[in-house]
């Protein structure tokens, strides 16, 4: 064993012994591998690993923050309020990510803020978010100038007021010292952008005085996306057309050079009356299906839900009529606006979303399903209210064998086993798995095993007795664990059935991080602890509606499990219905932090 | 089924079947450049960097994988999956973390993708789930952080967030 580690580069040895050797296998570290093969082995591991690792040690520290899964998927929040700001400053990790959020002290206090520090360590940053709602034309100006080369840029606020109020209080930096002027140095900022992302929920007029200087400062360079989403909901007073169609003649002149992406709404609507366009004409809704016909080659389309009285169903569907043949991403405000053979319309297909907004129950047998297409969609979410028997879930989810990501928001129980083993048997690349309405599901659904099987086990209370692989199968069924890339379950409900079996012998996965669990009287403490022991990567657990015992336990598994903390239970009380607001794992993001 | 003859670092020779050392695609670059004839079986082919035990590993790794599919090309956006590493490479890489280490030595200086996947893979899997100081413990890496520093990273960890 001599010239192994003449194999590793010069850099790990230059201060250690370039002949290292090991006298015995106790003394064999990683530090024979060389900056290469490390790299190799962290690109292996998701983002929770990489961030225990990084406190291994600095040359681990430091190659981390070299390999490519890490940064890229790390993003590092900073208010200008708390220690977050600190931290930044004095943080050596060059963070691409950056979430930069502007508080109130902004406006009241900006001789407060320890500015100094925060320039040099946004330098790297290659995509910076901005949230406030204290944001001036000037301020985004200043603040892109920290950056050096920015990739993506999203604006989530409204801008206020008129724009040089903004003028002084943040600090420009010009890192290269070449004497240019804010707006020169803004203008070469916006040349290395690639994407470009606003929202608002405010007054329309803000939102249409940033697209007007955006229009003004438009230096389009390499800008490949750019998303507007306005969600008017918050507002109070509905939008005058006056601004509507000025709205839509800004957002229609940005889009003339040709973009792929067009949004104008939030994803997805969980209530009938949000996201509305509120209108006596049907003018938006006719530009909007003349903007489409004249796009060739969008990809991704989200657009708002149309609620007056000339817009007619009939109309609605004239809007998914028109959108071109290279959609890929499709985000609708509900099954309104889908006709019967809506899927061999778009045979790019890769995701879609039916949001909640409609007056009739959504039946999934009315649509015709082509398989060229269903095979190679990705994400489907459903939140509108589905009619269907308990059993045919299943047996719509198996026509999209190549799903990644699989939500249906039931508000009624309409989810039972056999959905439930179709989905483990037809979904095998499944992500993210979201289900509401799980009342009708028991153990065999969990685990594939016999029912009477799970029952006796129970009864007997000898659970840990059997090794989960001799535990017997019916048919061809599978536990939940087959599914082995699932990073998020949340299935919702009061599943009585349930008992620790299903727990026990149906949620093992490596790579799991969040967890929904349905409420039931026979899961014990024993199986929710149990969960900590077989899941390594779960760092959220929620519950419907917990028991004493459920949160005593759910808090022991926090304690103890090396991934988790007390930011991440979320448990709901016996009063509180299941809240449709959780019914996406965007949506608990809000609620559960760390997702 | 023409040989080749592999010599590891101390000396000792191998004779390996053309196609399995052919898996290594240093060796079969050697092989293309040396314009090696089939019939040359006094050709030895000798690598430096390489002991005789690990090289013994390597090549009844290669023996059992010979009639592997080619690895899938590399792909950024596809997720990478340590759960599924088959029981026999299991059993196979269950040797002293020194002994692993040198295999994933030799499976990058033979450029045998597969191997170097596999023993990657089962040190990842080492690594998961573990806190710092138990992954210290396991791979006995001394903690050279100051209290500050670590400090400052595990306040970074607290607050940073995955994307």
């Amino acid at each position: 064993m001599t010239s192994v580690s003449s194999l590793a580069e010069d850099l790990d040895h230059r201060n250690g012994n370039s002949n290292y050797s090991f006298p015995d296998a106790k003394t064999a570290t990683t530090s024979c591998l060389s900056t290469n093969l490390l790299l190799e082995v962290f690109s292996w591991l998701n983002y929770s690993d990489l961030i225990q690792c990084r406190l291994v040690s600095k040359r681990w520290n430091s190659h981390i923050c070299k390999a490519s899964n890490f940064l890229r998927h790390a993003v590092f929040p900073v208010s200008l309020h708390d220690e977050s700001l600190d931290i930044l400053s004095s943080s050596k990790t060059p963070w691409t990510n950056i979430s930069l959020c502007l508080c109130q002290c902004l406006m009241e206090h900006p001789e407060e803020i320890k500015w100094h520090g925060i320039h040099s360590s946004m330098r790297q940053a290659k995509s910076l978010h901005l949230h406030s709602s204290f944001l001036y034309w000037t301020v985004v100006q200043c603040i892109t100038s920290w950056t050096l080369t920015l990739e993506e840029l999203s604006i989530d606020g409204c801008v206020l007021g008129p724009e040089d109020e903004g003028r002084s209080i943040v600090p420009m930096v010009n890192h290269l010292d070449t004497g240019e002027s804010r707006e020169m140095i803004y203008a070469k900022r916006m040349r290395t952008l690639k994407e470009l992302r606003v929202t608002d929920k405010g007054p329309l007029e803000n939102l249409n005085r940033l697209l007007n200087n955006l229009i003004r400062h438009w230096e389009s360079g390499c800008l490949e996306s750019f998303h507007v989403l306005y969600d008017p909901s918050e507002t109070g007073s509905s939008t005058s057309i006056q601004q509507a169609t000025l709205f839509h003649a800004l957002v229609l002149d940005i889009f003339r050079s040709h973009r792929e992406d067009f949004q104008l709404t939030p994803y997805l609507s969980e209530e009938d009356f949000v996201y509305e366009i509120q209108s006596h004409s049907s003018a938006p809704m006719l530009a909007l299906i003349d903007f489409f016909i004249r796009h060739e080659h969008l990809k991704t389309v989200a657009f708002p839900h149309f609620n007056n009285c000339s817009s007619s169903d009939l109309k609605r569907r004239r809007i998914l009529r028109s959108l071109p043949k290279t959609v890929e991403t499709l985000s609708i405000p509900g099954h309104s606006y889908l006709v019967p053979d809506f899927l061999s319309y778009f045979p790019n297909l890769k995701s879609i979303s039916i949001g909640s907004i409609a007056g009739k129950p959504f039946h999934p047998n009315s649509y015709r399903y082509t398989p060229s297409v269903c095979k190679d969609i990705r994400e489907l979410g459903v939140f509108s209210r589905i009619h269907l028997s308990p059993g045919k879930l299943g047996n719509f989810a198996w026509k999209f064998p190549s799903l990644t990501k699989l939500e249906f928001n039931a508000f009624r129980s309409v989810v039972n086993d056999f959905d439930l083993q179709n989905i483990v048997g037809h979904c095998r690349l499944l992500r993210h798995l979201s289900i509401t309405g799980c009342d009708l599901i028991s153990d065999f659904g969990f685990t594939g095993s016999p029912s009477d099987w799970c029952k006796e086990t129970f009864r007997l209370g000898i659970i840990h007795s059997h090794p989960p692989q001799q535990c017997p199968i019916k048919n061809n069924f599978k536990p939940l664990a087959a599914l082995k890339g699932l990073r998020s379950l949340l299935l919702r409900g009061y599943a009585n059935k349930i008992s620790d079996v299903g727990i026990y012998y149906g949620i093992r996965f490596q790579q799991l991080k969040t967890i929904w669990v349905p409420y039931s009287e026979r899961i014990t403490g024993w199986s929710l602890k149990e969960l900590g022991r077989w899941n390594p990567s779960l760092e959220a657990v929620g519950m419907t509606a917990s028991s004493l015992d459920h949160c005593k336990a759910i808090e022991e598994l926090t304690a103890e499990h090396p991934r988790m903390s007390s930011d991440g239970i979320v448990l709901q009380s016996w009063s509180e219905p299941p809240s449709p607001y959780l019914s996406s794992p965007s949506m608990l993001t809000a609620i559960v932090p760390g997702l | 089924m023409p040989v080749v003859r592999l010599q590891s670092v101390d000396g000792e020779v191998f004779p390996v079947d053309v196609e399995i050392a052919r898996m290594s695609f240093a060796i079969r670059n050697m092989l293309d450049d040396l314009g090696v004839q089939d019939n040359d079986a006094e050709e030895v082919i000798p690598l430096p960097n390489v002991t005789g035990p690990i090289l013994r590993k390597v090549i009844e790794w290669c023996t059992h994988h010979k009639d592997d599919p080619p690895p899938p090309e590399e792909d950024d956006t596809r997720e990478k999956r340590t759960d599924d590493i088959p029981a026999w490479d299991q059993e196979f890489l269950r040797v002293d973390q020194a002994v692993l280490f040198d295999i994933i030595l030799a499976a990058n200086y033979l450029d045998i993708k597969g191997l170097l996947d596999v023993t990657c893979k089962t040190v990842a899997n080492m690594i998961k789930g573990k806190t710092p100081e138990e992954i210290r413990k396991l791979f006995n890496i001394k903690n050279d952080f100051t209290p500050a520093e670590e400090e400052q990273i595990r306040k970074e960890n607290e607050w940073c967030e995955e994307k």
